[in-house]
């Protein structure tokens, strides 16, 4: 799997600024709030349970921030539209993963500006951000609103099946994290996806007849 | 050095919580400021609140107003001037005659003591509509891990009865008997407390019930009892405290959270009992409100939770939401997350974080069923640690003291669970006679409790989490060896003192003691004496301690904390959905298995055909 020779190309430009700049403070804030929700919820200490807490809060008020620009930012720009599900070449990327990527197959999926995510990963980062992370933020305020509003809390939710969807959610988003570290190694080379991902250009990337 | 005195240096030298969090205070200023300002400016974009006032900083800053009154709010202020009176001139040859003196104005005082708990030691529960009607609860019917129970000891116990006089005819405890004792209104109205402590000094109490050791030395007298008679006043906390610090056989015995060190406390010790301005200035009155001699707050009546809907100050009940609210916490950081606590956590359980914090200790041993070892003058003896804590007594026991104890945290909702003699225990509870004499010696908290975690209770709250009048409350147990019937285990009344021969402290012999106890109650008796491993609850109310040493979060809030091992509840950071965290960790190890698979088969497919995946 090392990097082998090609012509040289910067390829094509994948991520604008704001949206590099979204991911990763996404990112760090994902990790940290999985870490420190982890905690509260009871599997190590070391900030303790307060502190922990705080800063949970905190760091999810960011996150909302954060999505809130995003949001903005996919409407405005139209980059919504490269999460709109298809199943065009589905099963040949399933494929791909399953037995090509041992034989050295080509992707079938070339990213292009009009379509920067193959089938499954258009599918998994919809999943991400219409099921996971609204399940999060929704039921996280609530479980906020239940201990600074006392007297806006819905009386009729129960709290526990509140607390218990936003574990599950943080359970997925954490299963999430670790097949996406994993599938950003899996682009042309072992590190192609990720310095796209930081410098914007995708050097394997097709033009957007492909 | 005894393991005794190590055991409690340890337990006095453990930083409190309010500590760990202050030594994190510095690194968490910094932070706790920007947080601060973030969090303050991403609510205001987010437009959810502009007012809300969260802040990441600690509970460690909480400096909540006391919304309760100042002493100078509620002090009594009167027309009478008790020093100028004529009727109290005196000479008085009794205390009688000062009653008498007292009674020619205040000439419903004794038609109104008569009625109260404090005369006649009784209480009849109220029983629902229907139900069989409850065993009567006071200090005459019940008994406990100390002193045992009165019905046997009336003339000794009635040294700190109001009467002012002891007295032996049960009849006396009833007003309507006819026979009924007389008030002593010098017991709670003379300010010092000097009067009561003499009184039943000089009235010839038994010395070993409140004294472990024979002391020498003058009892303490009162001379003028015109003087005296000319101070007095509302009650104080010296003259409450003279019987109630000193409950079961000498300072902070029974209860450590009400002991002489309450009478001048510091601000650390007791927020509400410390002198203005760092405290309140409280007296015992100013929470336990009176109405004609009716005092309120009694352990008997009333949960941790009963009484948001029984203001203190309109003179109903002492409890802590009475001044404070059940939502107390408004001022604080986060306080609406803290005041979420109230309806399944006792105001105690958070705010007394230690009882017997003062000099003063509090028992948390005592083994009867060593008493009369005698010394090699074959006279009684007490045997001490290296500290010079008595941990043998002849006419006692062995017993063992603790200062800083943490208290117990369990759910109550009040209502008392009450053994009386006669009671019977189960025969699991009946151990070998000196069980306590070894624990006694080491004198180690935590051994103490682990010996005893199987024994009965003589006395215990109810409650539990699924009933919604049952809190979080801190209790102190007391762990006691205690006579019984060794057929059918109930629980034995004593003679302890007297002229009698059969007395347990005048010859030792407890099966005599206990036939003449049992008689004295009305109990049948086998005639042979065993012992059994009892428990009892006491109610932890007092030396609330300044916020900022209040219990923080972690406290419990974590697997190994306070309430690790209380059952019941959902509590964050120490519970969750089983089912769930094992479906979401099976989630995660799928996940993190597959992709680890799948690296595997990279790679060794890689190495297989020595070439790049593409060319």
């Amino acid at each position: 799997m090392t990097d082998t020779a090609r012509p040289k190309s910067k390829g094509i430009y994948l991520f604008t600024g704001f949206e590099r700049f979204w991911h990763w403070f996404q990112a760090v804030l994902v990790i940290f709030l999985l870490m420190s929700g982890s905690e509260i919820h009871g599997f190590y200490s070391l900030l303790g349970f307060e502190r922990a807490l705080n800063m949970h809060v905190f760091a999810a008020f960011t996150l909302l921030v954060l999505w809130m620009f995003a949001i903005f930012w996919h409407f405005v720009t139209g980059q919504w539209r490269h999460y709109v599900p298809s199943t065009h070449l589905m099963w040949a990327t399933i494929l791909f993963y399953a037995f090509g990527i041992f034989f050295g197959a080509p992707h079938p999926f070339r990213p292009t500006a009009a379509r920067k995510h193959n089938p499954m990963q258009a599918m998994a980062y919809l999943g991400f951000k219409v099921a996971m992370a609204p399940a999060a933020w929704i039921s996280g305020l609530l479980l906020w609103g239940y201990g600074m509003f006392p007297d806006l809390y819905p009386g009729d939710l129960p709290i526990l099946w509140v607390n218990a969807i936003h574990i599950a959610a943080a359970f997925l988003i954490a299963a999430f994290l670790i097949a996406h570290l994993y599938l950003i190694t899996t682009g042309e080379t072992v590190t192609a996806q990720i310095k796209a991902m930081i410098t914007g250009w995708d050097e394997h990337g097709g033009d957007d007849k492909n | 050095m005894s393991r005794l005195h190590r055991g409690v240096i340890t337990r006095q030298s453990r930083p409190p919580v309010a500590a760990v969090f202050a030594e994190n205070a510095e690194i968490g200023k910094r932070v706790a400021i920007t947080a601060r300002l973030w969090l303050r400016s991403l609510m205001l974009v987010i437009g959810l609140v502009g007012t809300i006032t969260s802040q990441a900083s600690a509970q460690s800053n909480i400096t909540e107003e006391a919304t309760a009154p100042t002493m100078a709010a509620v002090a009594a202020s009167s027309t009478a001037d008790h020093s100028k009176f004529s009727q109290l001139a005196g000479p008085f040859e009794s205390s009688q005659e000062v009653n008498q003196a007292c009674l020619s104005c205040h000439n419903t005082g004794a038609e109104q003591l008569h009625g109260t708990i404090h005369f006649t030691w009784n209480l009849q529960p109220e029983t629902a509509a229907g139900s069989a009607a409850a065993l009567p609860l006071g200090m005459r019917h019940l008994t406990n891990g100390f002193l045992l129970s009165t019905p046997s000891n009336v003339g000794s116990c009635t040294s700190c009865h109001i009467a002012g006089t002891r007295f032996d005819d049960p009849q006396m405890f009833d007003a309507s008997s006819g026979s009924a004792a007389p008030v002593d209104c010098l017991s709670c109205h003379e300010p010092t407390g000097q009067w009561t402590i003499a009184n039943f000094h000089e009235g010839g109490s038994t010395c070993s019930m409140c004294h472990d050791e024979r002391l020498s030395g003058d009892t303490p007298e009162i001379s003028d009892l015109a003087a005296v008679a000319r101070t007095v006043g509302p009650t104080t906390r010296a003259s409450c405290g003279a019987c109630h610090f000193n409950a079961d056989g000498g300072a902070g015995v029974k209860h450590g959270d009400l002991n002489p060190d309450l009478i001048n406390p510091p601000v650390t010790l007791d927020v509400h009992m410390a002198a203005a301005p760092e405290g309140a200035g409280f007296s015992c009155s100013t929470c336990h409100t009176t109405n004609e001699h009716f005092v309120a707050g009694s352990r008997y009546e009333g949960g941790p939770g009963r009484s948001p809907e029984h203001p203190a100050l309109t003179g109903a009940a002492a409890s802590c939401q009475g001044c404070h609210s059940a939502t107390p916490h408004s001022k604080v950081a986060s306080g609406g997350r803290l005041d979420r606590h109230t309806d399944r956590v006792a105001c105690e359980t958070c705010h007394i974080p230690a009882i017997a914090r003062g000099e003063t200790t509090t028992r948390v041993l005592w083994d009867w069923s060593t008493v009369g070892q005698l010394g090699r003058d074959r006279k009684p003896m007490t045997q001490k640690d290296a500290d010079g804590r008595i941990t043998y007594a002849t006419e006692k026991g062995n017993f063992a003291v603790a200062g800083n104890v943490l208290p117990t945290l369990i759910w109550s909702n009040g209502r008392l669970t009450q053994q009386r003699p006669g009671s019977e225990l189960p025969a699991s509870a009946v151990t070998d006679a000196a069980a306590g004499s070894d624990l006694a010696e080491e004198g180690d908290l935590a051994a103490i409790a682990a010996a005893f975690a199987e024994a009965p209770w003589v006395s215990s709250y109810e409650g539990d989490a699924e009933d919604a009048q049952s809190r979080i409350a801190p209790v102190k147990v007391m762990h006691s060896v205690v006579p019984i019937d060794a057929e059918s285990h109930g629980l034995a009344a004593v003679l302890f003192s007297g002229r009698s021969g059969d007395a347990l402290w005048n010859r030792f012999n407890w099966e005599n003691a206990v036939e003449s106890g049992m008689e004295a109650a009305n109990l049948p008796f086998s005639g042979d004496v065993a012992f059994a491993r009892v428990r009892q609850t006491i109610p932890v109310n007092h030396m609330v301690a300044p916020a900022d040493q209040a219990l923080g979060c972690v406290s419990c809030h974590s697997s190994d904390g306070l309430l690790a091992d209380l059952p019941g509840g959902f509590l964050p950071g120490r519970d969750g959905p089983i089912w769930l965290d094992q479906i979401g960790l099976a989630i995660l190890a799928l996940t993190l298995a597959t992709v680890l698979l799948h690296a595997m088969l990279r790679i060794g497919f890689g190495i297989y055909h020595r070439r790049a995946r593409h060319d």
